[in-house]
């Protein structure tokens, strides 16, 4: 039941995950060509001092209580700041295309890695933001289009937030899914007893996804392995009611379907009395008290003879 | 023994083939209407004449049969039964076992086979 991660950090997603484009992600920032002309403008002046607008970022930087964290080997350190140099240049260049959104989108991949916050990000970027500002304050350098530059220069820095964002939102999402992927598996542990016998015992709680994940694991075991048997025990579930019941039975009969036989073992007195007083149909239910008997029974089914050997 | 063929504007949707006292139906399409009716009248035509004792229906190429499907199918079944004839699925894919228990569908008195190899032992068995 492995599945892989839809999108991989070396591509876009593709437009099929719902990952927009490069003019549509223009056009929701109301971005024009003027304004990336303009962003490129500014460029023109801010590019050749980003030495020391990076250092003043890592003033504000060293502060943060994520910084020591992230930032305890100088080495790192200067490789973070060189990749921030080729973020700022690449921004200055305004040239919106798939390379550049992929750029961001692996920014938001690398911060999602880490396990950097969204918040640690989204104030760095106001840091940097208002660094620029401040460069900015002298007006001479655009004259009048002065304020629509800072506007242009915003706007964009929006939408690599708003990259960025999306895809830590899908790590994380992603991230979760393994988990809850991993944990199925764990829940469902199908063991080869022989090579055509197989036992999942069940521990716990069976609730209706859990029923499902359960139905599921086996069927698709009987059909990879040409189970001839199937052990199910349940001395360890915790509560057995109607739907429970209805459950186990249905996966039994699912099972049988497949030309595999199904065995119930590990019914407790209360189970078997639970099930009976509920008036449940187990027409054509193997059970077996104990899960050794139902061992038993399943290598002789497959002409397995069990004997002690010497003393 | 002849495969359902479209003699009459019908595509295929089975191969029976014959092996020994036992026919193969090897299912590949749907089992509407007409369909459904073909495949029957093979079979029963089959047994009647008596080319065969069972009849091991192979699901394997399958991926869904609908509920009127498996109606039809288990009509099928009690058919050949009528005529004396014994008969065994084989080869359900995981999916298609899961669907027809959701959908509620009456399996218990079915006699199922992991392949049509087994099927036809377990035909064989039950005819001798």
């Amino acid at each position: 039941m492995k599945t892989t991660s839809k999108w991989h950090p070396s591509t876009l997603p593709s437009q099929a995950d719902g990952a927009p484009s490069p003019s549509s992600l223009l056009a929701r920032h109301r971005i024009t060509e003027e304004d990336l002309e303009l962003v490129r403008k500014l460029g023109a002046d801010l590019v050749p001092q980003l030495g020391k607008f990076i250092e003043q970022f890592y003033l504000w930087l060293a502060d943060q209580p994520e910084y020591r964290e992230f930032f305890s080997n100088i080495d790192r350190v200067h490789a973070v700041q060189r990749a921030q140099v080729g973020y700022w240049e690449r921004f200055f260049g305004a040239n919106i295309d798939d390379s550049y959104l992929l750029e961001r989108w692996q920014v938001g991949m690398r911060h999602a890695e880490i396990g950097l916050s969204l918040g640690t990000y989204c104030a760095s970027v106001d840091v940097a933001l208002s660094i620029f500002a401040d460069e900015l304050a002298d007006p001479k350098i655009l004259g009048d289009a002065h304020p629509r530059a800072v506007r242009a220069m915003t706007k964009l820095l929006h939408l690599d937030m708003a990259v960025v964002v999306d895809v830590y939102t899908r790590a994380e999402l992603d991230k979760r899914g393994r988990q809850a992927r991993a944990l199925n598996e764990m829940s469902t542990p199908v063991t080869a007893l022989a090579d055509e016998i197989l036992l999942l015992p069940i521990v716990g709680i069976v609730d209706s996804q859990r029923a499902q994940d359960i139905m599921t694991s086996v069927l698709s075991r009987v059909a990879e392995v040409r189970a001839r048997m199937f052990i199910i025990d349940i001395s360890g579930v915790a509560v057995v009611d109607t739907a429970v019941a209805n459950y186990l039975i249905k996966v039994a009969r699912a099972t049988r379907l497949m030309g595999c036989r199904c065995i119930l073992s590990g019914l407790s007195p209360a189970v078997a009395q639970t099930v009976i007083e509920l008036g449940i149909d187990v027409t054509g239910l193997e059970t077996r008290a104990t899960l050794r008997d139902a061992i038993e029974e399943g290598y002789r089914a497959v002409g397995i003879e069990l004997r002690a050997t010497g003393g | 023994m002849p495969s359902i063929a479209d003699q009459d504007g019908l595509a295929a949707n089975a191969v029976i083939s014959r092996v020994g006292r036992v026919l193969v139906a090897r299912l590949v399409g749907d089992l509407h209407g007409q369909h459904l009716t073909r495949f029957q009248d093979e079979l029963l035509g089959a047994i009647r004449r008596g080319q065969a004792r069972g009849v091991v229906i192979d699901l394997s190429a399958i991926d869904l049969l609908d509920d009127i499907e498996f109606a039809g199918l288990r009509a099928t079944l009690q058919m050949l039964g009528l005529l004396g004839a014994t008969s065994v699925l084989s080869g359900l894919k995981p999916a298609l076992a899961a669907a027809l228990i959701a959908s509620g569908a009456e399996v218990d008195d079915l006699t199922t086979a992991r392949s049509v190899e087994e099927g036809m032992k377990l035909t064989e068995a039950r005819t001798t």
